[in-house]
């Protein structure tokens, strides 16, 4: 069973449809490209997937579960992290506490013993500050543990939101647009995070990606979409030589 | 328990104000006063801190919740007739909870519907919560309506006071600490990253709304025992402003710095009065000069108190070495 399937999923907003009738399905561990030219619906599926928006029609199932209707914090706790296409992490929260957000759904003690410091709380709290630093470590930033968040430079910002979307323990990872605004020499180095990633903490992974030699070096399957409607699937070689993308793309030949 | 250094000092809190206590009649009133007046102001203002600094949801409404909280409590210890002796010293603190409980219980039934809304829309709801509190309140007969409640027990002491203070801060200042307290830092600072990584936020703006309205209750409660003599009108939204001023000017969400506004800004128009009619203008000038040259609060980032540590080392330092 695909560990994501979308079904037909059409969200309209007012007189507009963002998408159409988009279908796909994702196997666990696999690592999929979403792409298309700007506007045509990536980001919006997306929100769709993690509960910001709900399909007008449609099923979005997370092996085999219906996360139509739930809200985010829900689909989270079901195994679903994401990125950000224009980075959202919180300005006053430092690159420790920046993950350490991501685990606040799985404590194992409440407001009382966070307040007055007592039963499982010391415990639990060294059990996540080991986890925030080993996890740190395991992608170098574990030096800039302290400094704010906000403060690191572009591309280890797009690292840490894939740390902290990584340390919500998910089986699905969304990531949006990664490479954006990245240059090539750390194009590489994501490439090779992203693999690394797939690898270690066995998660599928589905991206969204403007930029074609990423999408084209790892992306096992390649889903293209064009005015919120699914214009073809298949692996790299398929899609660049499809006329289809190559009009989307690049518009019609005189 | 961890015997934290948070632990150690409320501990010593406690123990300071138990010995203040016993010396109590010694002071002089007016003093004494200011020094009550300043507990509480803490209490109430690191309460709101929780909810518009840390939470990041502008209430407007914390005066109904003290309000509550001082009826509410009021109207126990008169009905149970205590006076000044052993068994008031037992059934006060109990008093005081159950004030506290109310004020929380009303804390969610306003906080469920309110928190859908965003800033400028919340902080008008709960300012028409407040004031419908005070509408209630003044429409009550048993507890004198307008008129004002009377003959409420004097049972707030050094001791009370500053024992809740202490725990307050204590508990507070835990909870943004720990892992769990993180969710309101992320909930204030983007909700919609906050909700992806598996906050429930909802559940995160009630939690510090009803924690806030508990402790304003705490703080009602103590006020209502002190000054022996309440009524709607000491809980308008001008109350609420004057918590909310604490908040901005000690530096929203700096639990340090609001505790020290309170502080300031308790003992400033007293210490104005010598100069009468010019009083308040003075105050509010000094209001509108802080925020112009310390937008962020009168103590910053909060870690003014970590910087004067780590130069005070650094001088000792070279004094021991030279």
């Amino acid at each position: 069973m695909a560990l994501l399937e979308l079904r037909d999923c059409t969200i309209r907003f007012g007189g507009l449809t963002a998408v159409a009738s988009f279908s796909m399905k994702l196997p666990a561990n696999g690592l999929y490209g979403l792409i298309g030219p700007n506007g045509a619906g990536k980001t919006t599926i997306f929100n769709m997937i993690t509960g910001v928006y709900r399909p007008t029609e449609g099923e979005v199932l997370l092996a085999g579960q219906s996360l139509v209707g739930m809200k985010p914090y829900q689909i989270c706790s079901l195994g679903v992290a994401r990125t950000f296409q224009n980075i959202r992490l919180c300005r006053s929260l430092s690159v420790l506490e920046t993950v350490q957000m991501s685990l606040v759904k799985g404590l194992s003690y409440g407001f009382a013993s966070a307040a007055m410091n007592f039963g499982a709380f010391a415990k639990e709290e060294a059990r996540v500050h080991d986890f925030i630093i080993e996890t740190l470590s395991l992608f170098e930033l574990d030096q800039y543990a302290n400094d704010p968040a906000t403060s690191l430079p572009y591309g280890d910002q797009r690292r840490l939101e894939i740390v902290r979307a990584l340390a919500s323990n998910p089986r699905l990872l969304l990531l949006d647009e990664p490479a954006a605004g990245t240059n090539p020499s750390e194009k590489r180095e994501l490439l090779n995070l992203i693999r690394q990633v797939k690898e270690r903490f066995e998660v599928a992974i589905l991206l969204i990606e403007h930029d074609m030699s990423v999408v084209m070096g790892i992306c096992e399957q390649i889903v293209v979409l064009h005015y919120g409607a699914k214009i073809v699937e298949g692996t790299a070689e398929e899609i660049r030589r499809n006329p289809k993308v190559i009009e989307a793309y690049l518009g019609e030949e005189v | 328990m961890l015997l934290t250094p948070r632990l150690i000092g409320f501990l010593a809190v406690v123990g300071i104000a138990l010995l203040v206590a016993r010396f109590e009649s010694q002071f002089n009133a007016y003093y004494f006063q200011i020094i009550i007046y300043i507990g509480i102001n803490i209490i109430l203002a690191t309460s709101l801190n929780l909810v518009n600094g840390y939470a990041g949801q502008f209430s407007l409404g914390h005066a109904g919740f003290m309000a509550v909280g001082a009826y509410t409590s009021a109207v126990i210890t008169s009905t149970m007739h205590l006076g000044s002796g052993v068994l008031s010293a037992v059934v006060f603190p109990f008093a005081l909870a159950i004030g506290g409980l109310v004020a929380a219980i009303c804390g969610i039934l306003v906080g469920i519907p309110t928190l859908r809304l965003k800033g400028d829309y919340l902080a008008i709801m709960t300012l028409g919560f407040g004031e419908i509190i005070r509408v209630i309140i003044q429409n009550l007969g048993f507890v004198g309506g307008a008129r004002g409640f009377t003959g409420i027990a004097k049972l707030t002491n050094f001791f009370w006071v500053f024992a809740t203070v202490g725990l307050v801060v204590f508990m507070l200042s835990n909870l943004v600490r720990s892992t769990y307290g993180k969710g309101f830092l992320a909930v204030r600072d983007d909700e919609i990253a906050a909700e992806a990584m598996g906050i429930n936020t909802t559940r995160y703006k009630v939690i510090a709304f009803v924690a806030g309205a508990f402790f304003a209750g705490l703080a009602g409660g103590l006020y209502a025992h002190f000054v022996t003599y309440i009524n709607p009108s000491q809980f308008s939204f001008v109350k609420s402003i004057e918590m909310v001023v604490m908040v901005i000017i000690g530096g929203m969400g700096r639990n340090v710095g609001v505790i020290m506004a309170a502080i300031v800004l308790t003992i400033l128009p007293e210490a104005l009065r010598s100069i009468a009619q010019y009083r308040m203008v003075i105050y509010s000038l000094a209001l509108v000069i802080i925020m112009i040259a310390r937008p962020q609060g009168l103590f910053g980032d909060g870690r003014w108190g970590k910087r004067l540590w780590v130069a005070g080392r650094r001088i000792s330092k070279r004094f021991s070495a030279g």
